[in-house]
């Protein structure tokens, strides 16, 4: 038996409520000093039987009338199969789906708080007592169990939790866990189990032709009972932040990037004046209004020169809409000062025609204010002190190495800074190998030298996508790079990795390559690599075997692209962050330091921090990895303060920021076509949260239950009813 | 208008002697036959007839001769020994009107003894206080007498326990003259008991009357809100809702009655029951038709 109004049961107590005043009436009455007691105790004796039952059987009526008003009121729902007999025991598997979408409200409720309401619905018939269990799937990322067992407390933990997360909806894992679920409680004596997904069934939020599809059809054979419970909007219109970047992904101060932000509108309608907000660090940086057509995706971009440099933090928001969580996004932009670069190398002797070291020192050597700062030095005197102010090493064309030099080198790139080998007509293949060798860089080889002269070559673009080649997308500048003629180059190799992968196997991509022919059949696939870059570990390096050479190449005569090549390459491989800026809802957050931390404190988007506990992971070259969630569960940024001592004692402190993002497909709230459904689950029905069918239909049909209330007001007025008669008779019998 | 025996009129009146004279009084005016003269034999003279005059007394001759109506009065030469037991036993002290049983008590005893001294009986009077008898007045006549035994009425307080039967049994033997004896009490007694104590005043040849006085309450029953009933006599106390208990109580009431009539019935004992809401005129002729009663048995 379950209530409708359980709040009218506090009013139990009042079904007291005659024999209290029975008993207050007892305590006021008249006095009389009387005579002839002797007749009154025999009159009583005659009588106290008779006046006990009668007065018994009018406080059991008064009683009886109070207590049915009562248990009317709180409308009691019996199964009418279960009270007279037994029924067997049963079973609820509720999975709620807990993703990003189910924030969307809809006439003052969200569809996470329709479905909560439905699911505790469900429970209200279940009765521990006679065996019924339930289970609770919270379908997040990743899906988990959250209670099993005893309904009441599954219902506890349903209520429990007043919002969604912020992520995806793990349906393949919960129809796992749900599929383990109904096994247990089947083995537990269950026998009729009825599997529940309250969801907004969102067409972006399932794969049924995928995993989701396959771990459904497994459930689904163990003969369950399912109940498909919609309990997203009737009008289901968005409008997201898709999306927002930066180009380029990586700014010194005063220069300038442009933003690009990415919206799209989900429904039929369209949408008009939609007021867009760019952030930098919280303070406006640019608005404009939007208008959308239905189903429509805008970019917006614009123009930014932050002066500050530091991790800044970028939000784009746009007016709020029913689903408000995906009105804003967040980015972080890297504001640097212009890389330090120290070109190694010595100059041509007096006479000769300049070499690779004159040549990069010419063209880099550009004062202040260029985009990078440079200094020069001979092999021979580089040492760690002149490393620690360096960001990146560009070696010019370099012979042999001394030893102290090399030692130094790899010291230096093992920690993180930038190296960039210029190889060209002096580093023979066995210069190079030993360099490669001391930093630790396997799988690249130096070889010959090819003569181009005859047919000749030019140097070709094999990865667009390569980040210092982002000037060259456009097909205006694209030439500037690839029409250069080159009649010589040094072969570079990129082999296959021999024998057991290394613990922390670098990353090799090969960018540009030379072609040597302007044919067809050249193709960037087929080139010699002219940029071999290896990354991993946190540092990365080069080698380019195209560095302006007179005599080689014309690279020093029209330096076309060489000069925004060389300055993007060197700001590439200057050290970055180590992980990644943006990460989606979910993942797991993690930071990469330049030295293992003494304490590390992390703030989330709301603005409260915390200390972490968990120990840093030491890397090669000092570094150090240090988790900070494994599942970050807020969108916004993320800010991880981290102290810790330099070299030479003194205490630093570094701010790593990372923007958490929310799964765009989220956002797109169509819902899924039941006849998908259908295919996976005939026998399933798809209802609508908040109707009463939802809860009605969906009720076995042998145990419906009942309300009886209608039978309580009855018996309320036959009680009252026989009270007054009795009452009556006996005032009449009694005079 | 006020009977000068109503009880109403009389409880307006400061002394026991002025109600009793009022009463009393209040007699030879009435509707009913006068018994204050014409019940002895000695004849004194006539008078003219008045409306309530018994037709006995009529004289026939003197009508006949003369045409008037006239009545012969005859002279009262009697030494009646009466004796008045008054119960003022606790019991006796309630009462539901402005006076108590035994104020009614004590009227009706005055009343009694002035009769008898107007009419030149001796009068005696025993106060019962539950089982005991607390006082003792030997019969005399006279003025004097009555007006020690009105003060004696007067300072009666109701109190004591027990079986006022107890109490008239002890007066019984104190009587040492054969005479009237009047018991005016509320008879919340044994029937059997009082029975008994009657038979024995009858077997000493007394007659005996008896004049049970109750309270309108006592009789009717009349309480409806729940009550506490705490017992004048003794520490007894019954909560209850009296209109349950009603009908019973008055079968009880009913029961004790009737066995107390049959006991005295049987005696040959008047026994009238008086309430205290009755006026006092009726039950002092039917007292004096008593006395005429036994003045006729004892040959005068």
């Amino acid at each position: 038996m379950s209530f409708l109004r359980p709040e009218f049961l506090w009013a139990l107590p009042l079904a007291a409520l005659p024999i209290l005043i029975h008993l207050l009436n007892r305590r006021r009455f008249v006095r009389v000093d009387f005579g002839a007691m002797e007749f009154l105790r025999r009159a009583l004796r005659r009588t106290r039987r008779r006046l006990f039952l009668e007065d018994l059987i009018l406080l059991l009526l008064r009683t009886a009338a109070v207590l049915a008003l009562i248990l009317a009121l709180a409308r009691p729902a019996v199964d009418p199969g279960t009270l007279f007999a037994g029924r067997p025991a049963r079973a609820e598997v509720l999975l709620l789906d807990v993703s990003l979408s189910m924030s969307h409200r809809e006439a003052g409720s969200s569809a996470y708080e329709r479905a909560v309401h439905a699911g505790e619905q469900r429970l209200e018939d279940l009765d521990l007592a006679r065996g019924d269990r339930a289970a609770l799937v919270w379908v997040g990322a990743p899906a988990r169990r959250l209670a099993y067992g005893d309904p009441m407390e599954v219902r506890a933990a349903l209520a429990e939790r007043d919002r969604p997360e912020r992520g995806r909806a793990d349906w393949a894992g919960a129809f796992d866990v749900a599929e383990k679920s109904a096994e247990s409680l089947a083995r537990e004596g269950a026998e009729h189990i009825r599997i529940t997904l309250l969801s907004d069934f969102q067409s972006s939020g399932f794969d049924l032709a995928g995993g989701d599809g396959a771990a459904l059809e497994s459930l689904a054979q163990g003969g369950y009972d399912f109940d498909l419970l919609d309990c997203g909007a009737q009008r289901r219109v968005n409008t997201a932040v898709v999306g927002l970047e930066v180009e380029p992904a990586e700014l010194s101060p005063g220069a300038y990037g442009e933003v690009h932000a990415f919206f799209r509108h989900f429904g039929g309608e369209p949408r008009d004046g939609v007021r867009v907000s760019l952030f930098l660090d919280g303070v406006p940086a640019a608005n404009t209004e939007l208008s959308f057509a239905a189903g429509e995706q805008k970019e917006w971009s614009t123009a930014i020169a932050p002066a500050e440099t530091g991790s800044r933090a970028l939000e784009v928001r746009l007016d709020g809409d029913a689903l408000g969580e995906d009105d804003a996004r967040s980015a972080i932009l890297p504001v640097r000062p212009a890389p330090r670069v120290l070109l190694v190398g010595e100059p041509a002797p007096f006479g000769e025609p300049a070499n690779v070291f004159d040549t990069l020192r010419r063209f880099l050597d550009l004062g202040e204010g260029a985009p990078v700062r440079l200094e020069a030095v001979a092999p021979g005197r580089v040492d760690a002190a002149l490393l620690d102010l360096t960001d990146v090493a560009l070696l010019a064309d370099p012979g042999p190495l001394p030893a102290g030099t090399l030692a130094a080198l790899a010291d230096f790139h093992l920690a993180g800074g930038g190296l960039l080998l210029a190889a060209c007509a002096q580093t023979e293949p066995g210069d190079a190998a030993a360099l490669l060798a001391a930093v630790g860089v396997e799988g690249v080889e130096l070889d010959g030298v090819i003569d181009a002269s005859e047919p000749s070559a030019r140097i070709a673009i094999r990865d667009p996508q390569y980040p210092p080649l982002s000037l060259f997308r456009d097909p205006r500048w694209q030439p500037l790079l690839t029409e250069v003629p080159v009649s010589r180059y040094r072969l570079l190799r990129e082999l296959a990795p021999a024998g057991a992968p290394a613990e922390a196997p670098l990353q090799l991509q090969t960018p540009l390559v030379f072609v040597r022919s302007t044919g067809e059949s050249a193709t960037p696939a087929e080139g010699d690599p002219v940029l071999l870059q290896w990354r991993g570990g946190g540092r990365s390096g080069a080698v380019w075997t195209a560095p302006p050479l007179p005599g080689w190449n014309r690279l020093a005569e029209l330096p076309g692209g060489v000069l925004p090549l060389l300055f993007d390459l060197l700001a590439h491989l200057a050290p970055h962050a180590g992980h990644s800026l943006l990460l989606e809802v979910g993942r797991p957050l993690e930071v990469e330091l330049a030295r293992l931390p003494t304490d590390v404190t992390v703030t989330d988007p709301a603005g409260s921090t915390q200390r972490l506990s968990t120990p840093a992971v030491a890397l090669a070259g000092g570094r150090a990895r240090q988790p900070v969630l494994e599942a970050a569960p807020l969108d916004g940024v993320w800010t991880v303060l981290a102290h810790f001592l330099d070299r030479d004692g003194s205490e630093q402190v570094a701010v790593e920021k990372v923007a958490v993002v929310l799964p765009p497909a989220e956002s797109d709230l169509a819902a899924l076509d039941p006849e998908k459904w259908s295919v996976l689950l005939p026998g399933a029905t798809l209802l609508r949260a908040g109707d009463a069918s939802s809860v009605a239909d969906a009720q076995p049909q042998d145990s419906s239950p009942r309300d009886y209330s209608s039978l309580l007001f009855a018996l309320v007025l036959g009680c009252l009813a026989l009270e007054t008669g009795l009452a009556a008779w006996l005032d009449r019998r009694r005079g | 208008m006020l009977r000068a025996s109503d009880p109403r009129l009389l409880a307006r009146l400061a002394r026991l002697e002025l109600r009793a004279r009022t009463a009393v009084e209040g007699l030879a005016g009435g509707r009913h036959r006068s018994p204050l003269r014409g019940a002895s034999s000695t004849f004194a003279a006539h008078r003219e007839y008045v409306p309530g005059d018994d037709l006995r007394h009529l004289d026939w001759r003197v009508m006949a001769r003369s045409d008037r109506s006239v009545v012969r009065e005859f002279e009262e030469e009697t030494d009646l020994t009466a004796y008045v037991v008054l119960d003022a036993s606790a019991s006796m002290a309630f009462g539901s009107l402005e006076w108590s049983k035994l104020a009614y008590a004590t009227w009706i005893a005055a009343a009694v003894t002035r009769l008898l001294v107007i009419q030149n009986d001796y009068a005696g009077l025993a106060v019962c206080a539950g089982s005991a008898l607390a006082q003792w007045l030997a019969p005399h006549g006279g003025e004097r007498h009555w007006q020690h035994l009105v003060g004696v009425l007067e300072n009666l307080q109701a109190s004591g326990t027990g079986d006022a039967a107890e109490a008239w049994e002890a007066a019984g033997a104190r009587m040492e003259r054969r005479g009237l004896v009047l018991w005016i009490s509320d008879c919340l007694v044994d029937p059997e008991r009082a029975a008994r104590a009657g038979a024995r005043l009858r077997h000493a040849g007394h007659d005996l009357m008896v004049l049970r006085i109750l309270d309108p309450a006592e009789i009717e029953f009349p309480y409806g809100r729940t009550t506490r009933f705490d017992a004048l006599e003794g520490l007894d106390r019954l909560l209850l809702e009296p209109r349950a208990v009603r009908q019973a109580y008055l079968e009880e009431f009913e029961q004790h009655d009737q066995a107390l009539r049959r006991g005295l019935r049987g005696l040959q004992a008047d026994y009238r029951l008086l309430r205290t809401d009755e006026a006092l005129e009726t039950t002092l002729v039917e007292f004096l038709n008593r006395r005429q009663a036994r003045l006729r048995r004892a040959g005068r």
